[in-house]
């Protein structure tokens, strides 16, 4: 199954293109606008793979918490490609992508290099304020142990004391700077974001692109 | 040839199936004025939610209702700009990935011209030149159409659009929004009597400016508080006031642009008195006046599908949302600005 996912979760994006969630290649936006970058991203990946747009089975787009603007490029831009191809979508929670590509940059969570750790992505949500969750490192995969929400930088350090941490949170200096955080730096997370939309759709749980809805997290 | 227009730029997400650039197969618009109407304005924040959430429903039907399929489109067209970033990204992001996943055409469109276009969606294209007035809650511009085709802006508001001016004043008297067609029904029961003081541009542009209005307005109010017997009257004085405005600086704009017929288009040109006193001033100057029927007044995707002629197709890959987009005044055309 050949799938193309996408996040706009944060200023830095990225797209992947999978077949049964592993990834044939990605790319990473260089900055810009969203909407401008990510077509085009999506048609070298195709040409680099070989691949043609009738290729694709199904479209993962990351759905939040992060940018409202850019969460919402990247679910037009899915519900538009999905409408146009007829094809169905995974929604893909941007904290269980990240906590994935934290274990895949802490080397790889199923060969027990991190079992039993936390994992603890964060996103910026301006503000003065994070997005977090945390996750156990088990065995069978990650379980997720607190629901993502918003919390001040504070609150974050207390509830991830001890674990691992990654994703564009770290940049603020109260977090960066806190003595003895363990920060990983990221792999593009579009590719996590591929592995776990084909696992939704493996379990039959994709959706058409009319139900694709952001999580916000916040009221306006 | 078979065009999708998409269109939004504001709070109000539209599609529509336009065949060869003039007949209309669907013109779907989903209003978001009563999510609005509490904050007696547009919320951007809840614009942008309203449109991704309305996105696949208002292209779905629009389809449905035109009776194809979008393997039978030949073409996308989309409002690139000006309006609410926001709002404008949902429908670009949308229509650049339909253009690109079916390899079609995509036209990145401006939205004022889109609104002089829904004139020719009724009426017979006039010869060149024409003058249009493009009046809307964001926009107040007038769009001269010369003779070599060129398309310039020679006069804009300085500070509020028309519309905008309607939906404060509404919000001052406390009719809800879009203040327009509060206003212009309350005014229909009372007698324009009180003179509210305009600011006139004095420096010889044909530039508008309603903040000065409204201000006068809110200076009324202070003075006398609104009862339920004096509020048609305010009401009928302040459209009178603006009607005037937007007839007076039209006027001028014929005076120094020679033009072959008058155009009135924007959500504003819904307002009968309006539309009755610019039909007037054309009749004075044997001018033909056409004015779109008020359903295409209101932004609507036809009138982005039919602007797509008058545009160069872009690349899916490339168009990007301009908030401030602009139709250029003349001197900058010429080079001189």
């Amino acid at each position: 199954m050949i799938l193309v996912a996408i996040d706009t979760s944060t200023e830095q994006g990225s797209i992947a293109i999978a077949r049964d969630g592993v990834t044939l290649a990605v790319e990473a936006s260089q900055g810009g606008s969203h909407t401008v970058w990510l077509l085009a991203a999506l048609d070298r990946l195709l040409r680099d793979v070989g691949l043609g747009r009738d290729n694709i089975d199904g479209f993962g787009v990351v759905v939040g918490p992060g940018s409202f603007t850019g969460l919402r490029i990247g679910i037009a831009m899915t519900k538009g490609l999905a409408a146009a191809s007829g094809k169905a979508c995974a929604p893909v929670v941007s904290l269980d992508a990240i906590a994935a590509a934290i274990a895949a940059a802490m080397g790889s969570a199923m060969k027990g290099d991190c079992t039993g750790r936390i994992l603890a992505p964060v996103i910026d949500a301006r503000k003065g304020e994070v997005y977090f969750a945390l996750y156990k490192v088990e065995k069978s995969g990650l379980r997720r142990l607190r629901e993502p929400a918003p919390a001040s930088p504070q609150e974050f350090l207390a509830a991830s004391a001890g674990a691992i941490v990654g994703g564009n949170g770290t940049r603020l200096p109260v977090i960066a700077d806190h003595p003895g955080i363990e920060i990983v730096a990221l792999p593009p997370v579009a590719q996590q974001a591929a592995a776990i939309a084909f696992s939704i759709f493996s379990a039959g749980h994709q959706v058409p692109p009319e139900e694709l809805e952001p999580i916000y997290l916040r009221i306006p | 040839m078979l065009i999708l227009g998409i269109e939004t730029s504001c709070d109000e997400a539209s599609a529509a199936v336009l065949e060869d650039g003039r007949r209309i197969l669907s013109n779907v618009i989903y209003s978001q004025d009563e999510i609005h109407n509490r904050y007696g304005g547009v919320v951007p924040e809840l614009a942008s939610r309203e449109h991704l959430r309305k996105i696949d429903s208002v292209v779905a039907t629009a389809l449905e209702q035109a009776g194809v399929g979008i393997r039978e489109i030949d073409a996308y067209a989309v409002t690139r700009g000006p309006g609410l970033i926001g709002s404008l990204l949902i429908g670009i992001s949308y229509a650049k990935a339909l253009a690109y996943f079916r390899q079609k055409p995509l036209f990145g469109v401006n939205h004022l011209i889109g609104h002089i276009h829904a004139v020719f969606l009724e009426h017979e294209k006039p010869p060149l030149p024409f003058m249009a007035l493009v009046v809307s809650g964001g926009h107040t511009s007038l769009v001269y159409s010369a003779t070599d085709g060129s398309v310039s802006t020679i006069g804009k508001t300085r500070d509020d659009a028309a519309g905008e001016a309607f939906d404060k004043v509404a919000k001052m008297l406390g009719l809800g929004y879009p203040g327009g067609p509060k206003i212009e029904k309350m005014a229909r029961e009372g007698r324009g009597s009180i003179r509210f003081s305009r600011v006139k541009i004095s420096d010889g542009s044909l530039d508008f400016s309603f903040s000065g209005l409204k201000t006068a307005v809110l200076y009324h109010l202070r003075e006398n508080p609104a009862t339920e017997q004096t509020v048609p009257g305010i009401c009928a004085s302040f459209q009178r006031a603006c009607v005037e405005a937007l007839v007076e600086q039209t006027e001028r704009a014929l005076q120094q642009y020679p033009a072959s017929a008058i155009l009135l288009c924007g959500g504003v040109a819904c307002n009968a008195k309006l539309r009755e006193a610019m039909s007037h001033l054309a009749r004075r100057h044997a001018l033909p006046c056409l004015i779109p029927s008020p359903r295409l007044c209101a932004d609507n995707g036809a009138m982005i599908a039919a602007a797509s002629v008058a545009c160069d197709p872009v690349s899916p890959l490339d168009l990007d949302g301009d908030p401030n987009l602009r139709i250029p005044a003349v001197a900058e055309r010429k080079g001189t600005a």
